[in-house]
C-alpha cells in the first residue's frame, strides 16, 4: 500500500506541478484579460425553476491557452454542474440549422453531425462520462456557490479555437416517457428514451497523405504530434453553466435537456447561468 | 509522454484508492505470460513479441503490472479485458454484434465483447493525448507499466461493458486488397469513442420527486451503477494511426467493413484461466 501511496503523492505532486508551470506560462505570456458577467439562465419556476442565481467569468487568455476562472453564487446546494461553451454556428466550420448542425472537415470537404457547443475543458482532458466528475464539471457547496479554474489548452479569443463535438452520442434506451398530460417523466412498458452519454471530437482528415505502414494503415488522420490528433475547431462565442438533475455529468455532452421535444420532463438538465464572449469587459 | 502517462495513471490511482474503503478480503498474487497474437506477415504482420503481467486482486481492486518485449518500437499500444460473452449480462448467441441486458429494467443495448483495461472511473482522452489503457513502446519496443483497476477481475460481473453504438464521422476512403485508398467522396465510418453500459430502473422515485430523469441507480455520489461481465483475458494492441479511440480500440483490421482501412492488430493475449498462481 506505501507503493501506491508513494505513487499518488508524486504523482498528484507532478500534476500540481504541470498545472502551476501552465498557469505561470499562461500568465506570463498573457496579453488578455476579461471578465464576463453570467446571469440568470432556464427556467425560473416549476419543478425545474431557480430563480437569483448569478455569476462572472475572469479570462486570462494568451497563446499559449486560456485560464477561466469562475465564480457562482445562488445556484442549488451541493448540486452536480457542468461548464459549456456555445459556437458561433455563423461562421466556419459549421453550416445546417439548430440543432442539426454540421461542420465541414477543411481538409477533405466531408461533414458530420455535430453540436453547436462544447465542454469547457482543455481538449487533451480525460472524461470520465460521469463515472466520477467530468473535467469541466462543479458541484455546488452547502450554500449554493462555487469558485472554481478552467485551464484551456487554447485561447477562446481566436477564431476556430475550440474543438467541434460529434452529435451521434453514445446511448441506450431507458424504459421512461414523458407523462402527456403533467408533463413529468415516468416509467413505461416500452423503451423510448434515449439516455445520452459521451461523444468525442471531430479530427480532420487527408486522403491524400501517404499512411503508415505505407497505403495500408488507416492514418490518414492529420496528427500534429504523437497522440495528437487535428481536431475541427469552431469560434466560441459564450458560455452556459448547466445543472444535472440526474446527480452525473455525461462526458463530453451535458445530457437531454428538458426541452428537447423527445425528452421533456425525462430530460435531465436545465441552463442556470449564460454569458457572452462579445459582452467581455476588461 | 511520460507525463500524459503518469497524469492519467493519477485518476486511475485515486479510484484504485477510493475503492478501497468498500473492501472485500480476498487476495490473489498470480503471473499470466502472454502469447504473441494478430498476423505475423504481410502489411500488419509482426512476430517475436512477448510479454507477462503480474496479477494482484486484492479488496475488490487489481494491480496489474505489465513486461512486454518484441513490440513495434514507439508504436502506441492499449490494454483490453476480454469479457466471457457466454454469461449474463450479454444475451446468449448475439456476439460478434454482442447484446448486453439491464437486469435491472430488462431492455437491450448494443455492446463489445470487451472492455478497456482501466479503472471504471478513469479520464479518457479519446485519443486526444493517451488513454488510461494506452502506453507507448520504447525504442527497442519494450514496454515496463502498471494499471490499477478499482475492480477485482477475477470476480464475476467485474468489468464494465462498452456500449457499441460508438461516436463517428465518415471518412472518403475505401477498402481495397491491400491497401487502403483515399476518394473524392466515400462513407467509410471512423470509430472514435463510446461509453459505459449504465444501470437503470424506473421504479426509483427520482429527485426531484417524480420529474427527474434520476432513473440511473447510481451506487454513490457521481457514481453511477454499471452493467459489468466476467473477465476472460487480456489483449495487447498495437494502433497502427498512433491513436488509441477512448473506450474503444477503433476498427480492427479483421472487419470484414474496414479491412485494409482498419487501425489496429492484437500483438498478444493471454487467459486468465492460465495465469499461474
Amino acid at each position: 500500500m506505501k507503493h501506491q501511496v508513494y505513487k499518488v503523492v508524486t504523482t498528484a505532486g507532478l500534476v500540481t506541478v504541470m498545472a502551476v508551470g501552465l498557469s505561470a506560462s499562461v500568465a506570463h505570456a498573457q496579453n488578455r484579460q476579461r471578465q464576463i458577467t453570467l446571469t440568470a439562465a432556464g427556467n425560473t419556476d416549476g419543478p425545474y425553476g431557480l430563480a437569483g442565481q448569478a455569476g462572472w467569468v475572469t479570462i486570462k487568455a494568451s497563446n499559449l491557452g486560456s485560464i477561466l476562472e469562475f465564480s457562482v453564487s445562488g445556484l442549488k446546494p451541493n448540486r452536480v454542474h457542468s461548464v459549456w461553451l456555445g459556437f458561433d454556428t455563423t461562421s466556419s466550420p459549421f453550416s445546417g440549422e439548430r440543432p442539426n448542425f454540421v461542420a465541414t472537415d477543411p481538409q477533405t470537404g466531408t461533414t458530420a453531425d455535430v453540436y453547436g457547443f462544447g465542454p469547457v475543458a482543455a481538449d487533451n482532458a480525460g472524461f470520465t462520462a460521469g463515472n466520477g466528475l467530468d473535467p469541466n464539471g462543479f458541484i455546488t457547496d452547502d450554500r449554493g456557490s462555487a469558485k472554481f479554474t478552467i485551464q484551456l489548452n487554447y485561447d477562446i479569443f481566436q477564431p476556430e479555437s475550440a474543438p467541434v463535438l460529434l452529435r451521434p452520442v453514445v446511448s441506450q434506451t431507458v424504459s421512461v416517457m414523458p407523462d402527456p398530460n403533467s408533463g413529468r417523466c415516468i416509467p413505461a412498458d416500452a423503451s423510448s428514451v434515449q439516455s445520452w452519454i459521451d461523444t468525442g471530437y471531430m479530427r480532420v482528415f487527408d486522403t491524400s497523405i501517404v499512411a503508415d505502414p505505407p497505403e495500408a494503415s488507416p492514418s490518414f488522420q492529420v496528427l500534429d504530434g504523437q497522440v495528437k490528433p487535428r481536431l475541427v475547431r469552431g469560434k466560441v462565442s459564450g458560455f452556459t453553466v448547466a445543472e444535472h438533475f440526474d446527480g452525473v455529468t455525461h462526458g463530453h455532452v451535458p445530457g437531454r435537456h428538458i426541452g428537447d421535444p423527445a425528452a421533456l420532463g425525462c430530460g435531465e438538465w436545465e441552463g442556470r447561468l449564460g454569458g457572452n464572449l462579445a459582452d467581455a469587459t476588461n | 509522454m511520460k507525463h500524459l502517462l503518469k497524469a492519467c495513471s493519477l485518476f486511475a490511482v485515486l479510484g484504485f484508492l477510493a475503492s478501497n474503503a468498500s473492501a472485500s478480503a480476498t487476495s490473489i498474487e498470480t503471473t499470466l505470460t502472454l502469447d504473441s497474437d494478430g498476423a505475423t506477415d504481410g502489411i500488419y504482420g509482426h512476430k517475436g513479441q512477448a510479454g507477462t503481467i503480474a496479477i494482484q486482486a486484492l479488496d475488490g481492486m487489481t494491480i496489474l503490472d505489465f513486461s512486454l518485449s518484441g513490440l513495434t518500437p514507439d508504436s502506441v499500444y492499449s490494454v483490453w479485458l476480454l469479457l466471457d460473452t457466454a454469461q449474463s449480462p450479454f444475451v446468449s448467441g448475439t456476439c460478434p454484434n454482442c447484446v448486453a441486458r439491464d437486469a435491472n429494467t430488462g431492455t437491450l443495448a448494443n455492446v463489445y465483447g470487451f472492455s478497456p483495461g482501466a479503472a471504471d472511473n478513469a479520464g479518457y482522452t479519446a485519443g486526444n493525448g493517451i488513454d488510461p489503457n494506452g502506453f507507448v513502446a520504447d525504442a527497442d519496443g519494450n514496454a515496463t507499466f502498471t494499471i490499477n483497476l478499482n475492480y477485482d477481475i477475477f470476480q464475476p460481473a467485474s468489468a464494465p461493458l462498452v456500449l457499441r453504438a460508438g461516436t463517428t464521422e465518415s471518412v472518403p476512403v475505401t477498402p481495397m486488397p491491400g491497401s487502403c485508398v483515399g476518394l473524392q467522396t466515400g462513407d467509410f465510418p471512423a470509430a472514435v469513442d463510446s461509453g459505459f453500459m449504465r444501470v437503470y430502473d424506473p421504479s426509483i422515485v427520482a429527485n426531484l420527486p417524480g420529474v427527474s430523469p434520476a432513473y440511473e441507480v447510481l451506487d454513490g455520489k457521481l457514481k453511477p451503477r454499471l452493467v459489468r461481465g466476467t473477465v476472460t483475458g487480456f489483449e495487447i494492441a498495437e494502433h497502427f494511426d498512433g491513436l488509441t479511440h477512448g473506450h474503444r480500440p477503433g476498427l480492427h483490421i479483421g472487419n470484414p467493413a474496414a479491412s485494409t482501412c482498419g487501425d489496429w492488430e492484437g500483438r498478444l493475449n493471454g487467459r486468465l484461466a492460465n495465469a499461474m498462481r
